[in-house]
């Protein structure tokens, strides 16, 4: 079969469907995008659902080319079977229900199957933007084991964002649907022990919603570790791992479970084992985070070693079954699993003037005041403006009513917290959708409001915050004046927020950051108090809010002291250092506000 | 067998009870507040009448000295109430923040009404 009757044939999709009701639209709507020239014969095989995913089939079946396989649960591999024996063209896709493929996919996909020695392409996975930390550590590692593999050849191609040759899976008599999980790894191994050639191909990107979460990630592993046994009970020569876990990969169990051995008679043994195995990860974590330029990677040690253990787990549930004489037990991958509850798009800002509230909080500002806002009158005419007075104990009030602005007067000093509160209070009282906070000093440039608004007003994300540093040159703003140690204990501060948010923050303390309309309403009831703008980050990314940086310019304060004295930051230091154990630990505050 | 000590120990705590519960009858002391106390002055007055019951406690607990148990008790309800006064001193800060954030949005809605 020649490439030229495959382009002009088209493409057969095979999608095995169980409770996959999230995903389902967008993973179906992104396929049809991504059609290009080519016919699509879509397949979906529903295979036991029951959250309705069979009824978002059978909508989008009425309107587009494509066909619904309505089945009792067998389980992935003789699913995805049903689906090849249906296939109508010579070249199937297979594409599983949470996996997002980018509109040039299927073309390169067939590009790379233009050569018939090869039987099976496989596209590479990417991270959706709202991934929480265990999806973003699975995403992390399969990058950095995707970036260790040399060239395209590869002996391993998973399912889910793969291409096959139809005539290849027919002659080698299609998946094992004994397997549970590792079916794709066995067909691979098949294939290429039939002559086949593999290919990986980098440019293909998808989006692959991984499991979220400490259970989701346990169950996933286990699973993935109780199919990689069945695997190497029936392949014993790859019990050395392949192209995409390497032999380090598949001694890890082994070590841990050698360490649970020998605890009884040698502790300090087990200590060891644990330990180089924590640093061999530790290492491999650096790297991938580097190479990634995402900081879930400096988690290795600690998801590693739980995957690690979770497999000798699996490993032990096997062996017992066997030894029992039981049969063997496929777990099942479509199994039900827990959603993020958070919904990937925000809720834009909308156009249009008079639609966002500029929050200045101020404490004895009225040298600046007056400055700030005619500069904001002369440059963002559409933005209303609100001066949270906290508690001033100089002309500020009067200054106000001189201004004509609108104002907010405390009668005791509350700190910022509070009055950011009070304001977006006021903010979602009064029918905004975004509000701007920035300082009364006159350090932020009421320029660089809409490169902060921008963000929002395309629904990219929740909040954005203004970032001195994220330029990186250290010459600007806070960075000239504050001493080694302000800079010092700041940026530990960003490195322990980034680490827990897993998302990087470069400036903790900017006091230049806009907020959308979720955020506008979540923040009216829960805005943090205390030294807050760490502590928002916290909050923020604890209900699953999303922030994105601006880089921003700073100028010297027209007049008065900075806030950021040493000890206020190593108080926030410390402060942020409880929060980060408390506030994952405390509930999410947010009930249904944001769904 | 009634000691002076015993009769002073009784008197003292009969003394803290009954205070307790004058401040509650005025209206002084809050309900919820006067728990704590209450139950301090309870279990000081069962001490101070069953003195045996300290002895055994200390012996089983293999403190030599009866008395220095006590102060040990004293010390974790001082504790255990200092905590409980926290508690509500950190609820009161928010509610006052609350109301001073509803006044400020209040008087500057009202400032408004006035143009």
């Amino acid at each position: 079969m020649t490439s030229t009757t495959a382009r002009s044939a088209g493409v057969s999709v095979v999608m095995p469907v169980r409770n996959g009701a999230p995903w389902l639209r967008a993973a179906l709507d992104a396929v049809f995008a991504s059609s290009g020239d080519f016919d699509l014969d879509v397949i979906a095989i529903e295979d036991g659902s029951t959250d309705g995913s069979l009824e978002i089939l059978e909508q989008v079946a009425a309107a587009r080319p494509m066909r619904v396989l309505a089945g009792p649960r067998r389980g992935a591999a003789a699913a995805m079977n049903s689906g090849i024996r249906a296939a109508r063209y010579p070249l199937i896709a297979q594409i599983d229900q949470d996996v997002v493929v980018s509109r040039s996919w299927l073309g390169q996909l067939v590009r790379a199957l233009d050569d018939p020695a090869i039987a099976a392409v496989q596209g590479r996975y990417a991270l959706p933007a709202n991934a929480g930390v265990f999806a973003r550590v699975t995403g992390v590692d399969l990058e950095w084991r995707y970036a260790a593999m040399r060239g395209d050849d590869t002996d391993q191609v998973c399912t889910g964002n793969s291409m096959y040759r139809a005539s290849a899976l027919h002659q080698i008599g299609l998946f094992d649907e004994t397997l549970g999980y590792g079916y794709d790894n066995d067909l691979s191994y098949r294939l290429r022990a039939a002559g086949y050639e593999l290919r990986f191909c980098r440019e293909a990107r998808s989006i692959h919603h991984w499991r979220e979460g400490l259970r989701g990630y346990c169950r996933q592993q286990y699973g993935l570790g109780y199919g990689r046994i069945d695997l190497v009970a029936k392949h014993p020569r790859r019990a050395t791992g392949d192209a995409v876990s390497p032999t380090l990969m598949m001694l890890h169990p082994i070590a841990i479970a050698a360490g649970v051995a020998a605890l009884p008679f040698s502790p300090i043994f087990s200590i060891a084992i644990v330990a180089v195995l924590a640093i061999e990860r530790a290492i491999a974590g650096v790297r991938a985070a580097r190479f990634t330029n995402d900081p879930a990677g400096l988690l290795f040690p600690v998801v590693h070693l739980l995957r690690d253990v979770v497999w000798v787990w699996a490993m032990a549930r096997w062996m017992a079954r066997r030894l029992r004489g039981e049969a063997p037990q496929p777990m099942a991958s479509m199994a039900p699993r827990s959603v993020s509850r958070h919904s990937s798009r925000c809720p834009p800002l909308g156009p249009g003037p008079h639609r966002v509230l500029g929050l200045i909080p101020a404490h004895n500002e009225a040298a600046t005041l007056p400055r700030v806002v005619a500069e904001l009158r002369a440059c963002c005419a559409d933005l209303d403006v609100l001066i949270l007075d906290d508690g001033s104990t100089d002309d500020t009030q009067w200054v106000l009513q001189d201004l004509g602005v609108r104002f907010l007067h405390f009668p005791n000093r509350m700190g910022i917290g509070s009055a950011m509160r009070a304001g977006l209070r006021y903010a979602a009282r009064m029918g905004y959708d975004g509000a701007v906070r920035l300082d009364g000093d006159g350090q932020h440039d009421a320029e660089e409001i809409e490169r902060l608004l921008a963000p929002l007003r395309r629904g990219l994300a929740d909040v954005s915050i203004g970032s001195r540093y994220s330029r990186g040159d250290a010459e600007s703003g806070e960075a000239q004046r504050g001493s080694r140690a302000i800079r010092f204990v700041q940026r530990s501060l960003a490195v322990m927020l980034s680490l827990v948010t897993g998302r990087p923050v470069t400036d903790p303390t900017s006091g230049f950051c806009a907020f959308g309309p979720r955020a506008v309403r979540f923040l009216a009831e829960h805005h943090p108090t205390g030294y807050p703008e760490p502590e928002l980050l916290l909050l923020l990314s604890r209900n699953r809010l999303s922030v994105v940086e601006v880089a921003v310019s700073s100028r010297p304060r027209l007049a008065g002291r900075t806030s950021l004295t040493l000890t206020r930051l190593a108080t926030a230091g410390l402060r942020v250092l409880l929060a980060i154990v408390i506030v994952p630990l405390r509930a999410a505050a947010v009930g249904s506000e944001h769904d | 067998m009634i000691d002076r000590v015993q009769i002073v120990a009784i008197g003292v705590s009969l003394v803290l009870l009954i205070s307790v519960l004058e401040l509650v009858r005025r209206r002084k002391l809050v309900e919820e507040y006067s728990l704590v106390w209450l139950l301090v002055a309870i279990g000081m007055l069962g001490l101070s009448i069953w003195r045996d019951v300290l002895d055994r406690a200390a012996r089983s607990l293999g403190v030599f000295y009866p008395p220095s148990l006590l102060l040990l008790l004293v010390i974790v309800l001082v504790f255990v109430a200092l905590l409980f006064f926290s508690v509500i001193l950190s609820r009161q800060r928010q509610q006052i923040q609350r109301l001073t954030e509803e006044t400020a949005i209040l008087s500057a809605e009202i400032r408004e009404l006035k143009k």
